[in-house]
């Protein structure tokens, strides 16, 4: 057992797991936290408590909202745009990685990936709008997992997304926040590192509905781009 | 809706539902609450043009309305809590149930600050101009409603049962 935990070093743990430290202190924290293992796991748990509380902003209420003749038009819009989208992503093909990372963020939203060599229906989402480019990608098809993609953005922020056929069980990733959900027949899960809970469950919305045929891709690009506002940098 | 503002209110809503239970301890109560707030903020004439100050207005309606609700109700919380040790503490308690049930008996300026950085996700910065506080009173408010409810988490008979997920 190490020294007691003073007031100042609670502060500081507790600032970084919440973002809110300068570069420099960040470092000096970081710097600690490598040779102390007591504060390293006090750190920890202190991570794990503000994921696990978290988690209680991910139930969704049933809350509805008055509709006004504005939403209505919008949602006959999105209806459009679902249609353009459902076509478009039919259009890849061979086995080989088949989109044009450079072309990933057109007007009406992210493209997901999809790869003839994974059973159809299989969707690697885009997440480029939030800041967040997918930077690893390790395929196996016929066993478990199918794919892990890796995503980064600009301030150490790091996602991990795994996908296997239902019914299977892939080892669990560690992280700081995750989601799992099913479309067609697979099983995602993306897991966060440090990410501020909010901001993931935008993300993991957006992603989980690049994976459903149909989903708005107007609506997941305007989520993606919700989740750059305001976003403290990740712990990389 | 009647203003494009209004356009991230459904994104807020899981966030600023998960505010109003964790401050009122009761979900029915929170979602009535919710969509008051958002009824009202869809008929509101004025409304925050950019999504930060959006967001900041109507986490300050919910926020006005459960502290309204809770003077009503006059609930007797306690105050006061141990301190607990982080060096040794078993990380294994820390799960959503015993999260939940500890929040449930943290005094509401505890749950208050837990519910605005951790679940609805304001910076210090932000949660000190929603709250018109000095942004290190927010630091360490937010460093003592955590150490609460981990001394909370410790002394409740509730044992989650181990995590599949292995974190």
């Amino acid at each position: 057992m190490g020294t007691e935990l003073n007031n100042k070093d609670l502060l500081l743990l507790n600032a970084l797991v919440d973002g809110e430290l300068a570069p420099q202190d960040r470092a000096a924290i970081a710097a600690r936290l490598a040779v102390d293992r007591d504060l390293a796991r006090a750190y920890a748990t202190l991570a794990r408590l503000k994921a696990s509380i978290g988690e209680l902003a991910e139930v969704s209420p049933e809350i509805s909202l008055p509709r006004t003749k504005q939403r209505a038009r919008w949602l006959v819009g999105a209806a459009a745009a679902c249609i353009a989208v459902a076509i478009a992503i039919g259009l890849l093909a061979r086995s080989e990685l088949l989109f044009d990372h450079e072309a990933s963020t057109a007007a009406e939203g992210p493209t997901a990936i999809t790869l003839a060599s994974l059973p159809a229906g299989t969707t690697i989402p885009r997440l480029d709008t939030a800041g967040l480019k997918l930077i690893g990608l390790a395929i196996d098809p016929g066993r478990v997992p199918l794919f892990t993609a890796t995503y980064r953005g600009p301030h150490g922020c790091r996602l991990d997304l795994q996908a296997w056929p239902i019914g299977s069980n892939a080892p669990a990733l560690a992280g700081t926040s995750r989601r799992s959900w099913t479309a067609g027949d697979l099983a995602y899960e993306l897991v966060a590192h440090g990410m501020p809970t909010w901001r993931f469950v935008i993300i993991a919305e957006a992603a989980e509905q690049q994976t459903r045929i149909g989903s708005d891709p107007a609506r997941i690009d305007r989520r993606l781009r919700e989740a750059n506002i305001g976003a403290p940098p990740c712990l990389g | 809706m009647g203003h494009a503002q209004h356009d991230g209110l459904t994104a807020l809503l899981p966030r600023l539902y998960a505010f109003a239970r964790t401050m009122l301890g009761n979900a029915d109560a929170a979602r009535d609450l919710v969509q008051e707030a958002a009824t009202r903020a869809l008929a509101a004439r004025r409304v925050p043009s950019d999504a930060p100050a959006y967001r900041a207005w109507m986490f300050r309606i919910v926020r006005n309305a459960a502290l309204d609700e809770l003077r009503r109700k006059r609930q007797p919380v306690p105050d006061d809590f141990a301190g607990i040790d982080l060096w040794g503490f078993d990380d294994a308690r820390i799960a959503k149930i015993t999260v939940e049930q500890g929040l449930a008996v943290l005094p509401p300026t505890h749950r208050e600050i837990i519910s605005l950085i951790d679940i609805a996700g304001f910076s210090y910065g932000e949660a000190a101009e929603l709250l018109n506080v000095p942004v290190g009173t927010i630091m360490s408010r937010i460093a003592r409603a955590r150490n609460a409810l981990l001394a909370v988490i410790e002394s409740s008979s509730i044992r989650p049962l181990k995590s599949s997920h292995g974190y």
